[in-house]
């Protein structure tokens, strides 16, 4: 369960301050899919990027699993990070230089006590789970846009984390290779449980989870159940 | 991880060859500089079994003189110069002496052992006492021994150990091959071809000026008494002018003989060393290039692997790491054919100084390139993963 508690960002340059998020209280309980929306520059990418603890609130608490990270050091954020947090990009930050299969093991590259075999054995099940285990030794250029995607789903998959964050996973993808790409990271939340935080500008994904937050101007302006929303 | 960064230096192949090759030929050139460098700083440390100062070497030059008369005429200069006040020791001898740029060698045989020996003819006044010779075995060469027909000879420590390892060397016979020697001492240096140059050891043999069939010395080694400088050099002329009338004498200080020997040995290394030192210059600044592009051009790559659980010094080990791979592909290519110089004796050194050269010229490599890729591996490092993730 991830939870932001009074959470607020201002970037501060000599002549400027530019406040990105302001009063945010967001709770993710364990198992949930949640979309975020909202119109660029709203804050909703600075908000993913906190809950992945790859940036700090300027003020505010953020409680992974009832912890808070507040004072936590670079290695242990990096150790919660590769423990619990899975990341899905809009442009799937994929390694050109490295093939599919070692693509999906750099998670556990940086998990102490997973051998090599075990890391290869667990990429492939990763893989298999995303529907590309033919593909285990093509390279990033030599895939379409919906199987870069889904190699970076396998990717956050791997290392068994308890949350996934996928900033605009679909935004790159035509209509059916987005359509793909979300039924995986649905079956990932109703069949295994994966809490997901998705951060999406496109309706009709959104509306297919099961709460969504819309943010404006750094605020968080709306927090519903997509059903009710859908019943409404 | 070490797979894992020799797969991403491996896939990058095309673009990181160039740097490997520049790697390579670094190692290369340094690694023949450092050879001969290496090989000099060990002659260098070896002692010469004598001191150049106060040493004068005078040549001389005696033209038509019939060789009677000249044999007389030397005989007279001699006694005249043990006579002058400056002087502490005369010797007339072979002029192949350290910095003289002459060389005598001659084969010496013991059972199966052979070796080339450098050779040097005494034949009048006092060598050891002019050159401050230092005898660890035996006696030095006495009246009568230059009629001998045993052929008394002295040797070097470093002969008379590859001949007679640790048995004593006084009384053994060794041969040129058309005649027999004796042993009757052992000096424990004296090297004739100049610190910085290998030697082979010498061995001293002493010729009689009144015998015929002997060629007359034509170098005198004066040792002068401490004070002495080189105004004497005139009245000396004017002594041996006196008694060898029409004869040149040449005189040079061997102080003055070493410093020009070192010079001119020392510039091609110099040489060597500056295109040594752009070379590695070149690579420093490879280096740097090839790391500022590498992060430049990773930069969502760094923010990647932040968020997946890299901590800032995992980023800057990895970057180091990469570098280190790279580092070691150009030296494994290079040592490969470091190993042929030694296989192949090019340089004519010690297989040790080769080895030593390797050991040293890998070391600076990696010290280089650990120096070089330590600044951008930082800055790799301090990219901030939320802003490094946006960039495409």
């Amino acid at each position: 369960m991830i939870t932001l508690s009074d959470i607020e960002k201002v970037y501060q340059t000599k002549t400027i301050e530019t406040v990105a998020l302001q009063r945010v209280n967001l709770t993710v309980p364990k198992g949930e899919f949640v979309s975020i929306m909202g119109p660029s520059g709203c804050g909703k990418s600075t908000l993913l990027n906190i809950m992945g603890l790859l940036d700090v609130p300027t003020s505010g608490v953020v409680t992974i699993d009832g912890q808070s990270i507040t004072s936590y050091k670079d290695k242990e954020l990096a150790h919660i990070r590769n423990e619990k947090i899975g990341f899905v990009f809009q442009s799937y930050h994929l390694v050109n230089d490295l093939s599919v299969l070692d693509n999906v093991e750099l998670p556990l590259l940086y998990r102490s006590g997973v051998s090599g075999s075990e890391r290869t054995k667990l990429a492939k099940a990763a893989l298999d789970k995303v529907g590309l285990s033919a593909r285990t030794k093509h390279f990033p250029n030599q895939l379409s846009g919906g199987q870069r995607q889904r190699v970076a789903i396998a990717r956050a998959l791997i290392g068994n984390p308890a949350i996934i964050l996928a900033d605009e996973p679909t935004g790159n993808l035509d209509s059916v290779m987005g359509e793909e790409v979300i039924n995986i990271l649905l079956n990932l939340n109703r069949q295994d449980g994966a809490t997901i935080v998705m951060v999406t500008h496109d309706e009709n994904m959104a509306h297919k989870t099961e709460r969504l937050v819309r943010f404006f101007d750094g605020q968080q302006v709306s927090d519903s159940k997509v059903f009710d929303l859908q019943t409404v | 991880m070490i797979k894992h960064l020799f797969k991403l230096v491996w896939n990058r192949r095309r673009a990181n060859f160039l740097m490997i090759l520049a790697i390579f030929f670094s190692f290369i050139v340094l690694f023949g500089t450092i050879s001969v460098l290496v090989n000099s700083w060990r002659n260098y440390n070896k002692p010469m079994g004598f001191e150049a100062e106060r040493i004068w070497y005078v040549n001389i030059q005696s033209f038509q003189t019939p060789k009677d008369e000249a044999r007389t005429i030397t005989e007279q200069l001699v006694r005249r110069l043990q006579t002058l006040p400056e002087i502490e020791s005369v010797a007339l001898a072979s002029g192949n002496a350290a910095y003289s740029g002459w060389s005598s060698v001659s084969g010496l045989q013991y059972k199966n052992l052979e070796r080339g020996v450098n050779s040097v003819t005494v034949q009048g006044g006092d060598f050891q006492k002019t050159m401050d010779l230092n005898l660890t075995e035996g006696r030095w060469f006495q009246d009568g021994d230059a009629q001998s027909n045993q052929n008394p000879v002295l040797i070097t420590q470093d002969v008379k150990e590859f001949f007679f390892g640790e048995e004593p060397a006084t009384g053994k016979k060794l041969s040129t091959g058309q005649s027999e020697l004796t042993v009757i001492g052992v000096v424990d240096h004296y090297r004739t071809n100049g610190e910085l140059n290998s030697d082979d050891g010498t061995f001293f043999r002493a010729t009689s000026l009144n015998d015929t069939t002997q060629v007359i010395a034509s170098t005198l080694y004066l040792r002068m008494k401490p004070g002495v400088t080189s105004g004497f050099e005139e009245k000396l002329l004017k002594e041996a002018g006196a008694v060898a009338t029409g004869w040149k004498f040449d005189v040079k200080y061997m102080d003055q003989m070493r410093s020009n020997y070192l010079k001119e040995y020392l510039t091609p290394i110099v040489a060597f060393a500056i295109i040594c030192a752009f070379l590695i210059l070149n690579v420093a600044l490879g280096i740097f290039g090839v790391l500022w592009y590498n992060i430049n051009k990773r930069y969502s790559e760094i923010g990647l692997r932040r968020a997946l659980g890299a901590t800032a010094n995992q980023i800057y080990k990895q970057f180091l790491g990469e570098i280190l791979v790279l580092a070691t592909l150009g030296l494994v290519l290079g040592s490969f054919f470091a190993i042929q110089f030694v296989l192949l004796d090019v340089m004519g050194l010690q297989p040790e100084v080769y080895y030593y050269a390797l050991g040293i010229s890998i070391l600076v490599i990696y010290l280089l390139v650990i120096v070089c890729a330590f600044q951008p591996s930082r800055q790799a490092a301090a990219i901030h993963p939320a802003i490094a993730l946006h960039e495409e």
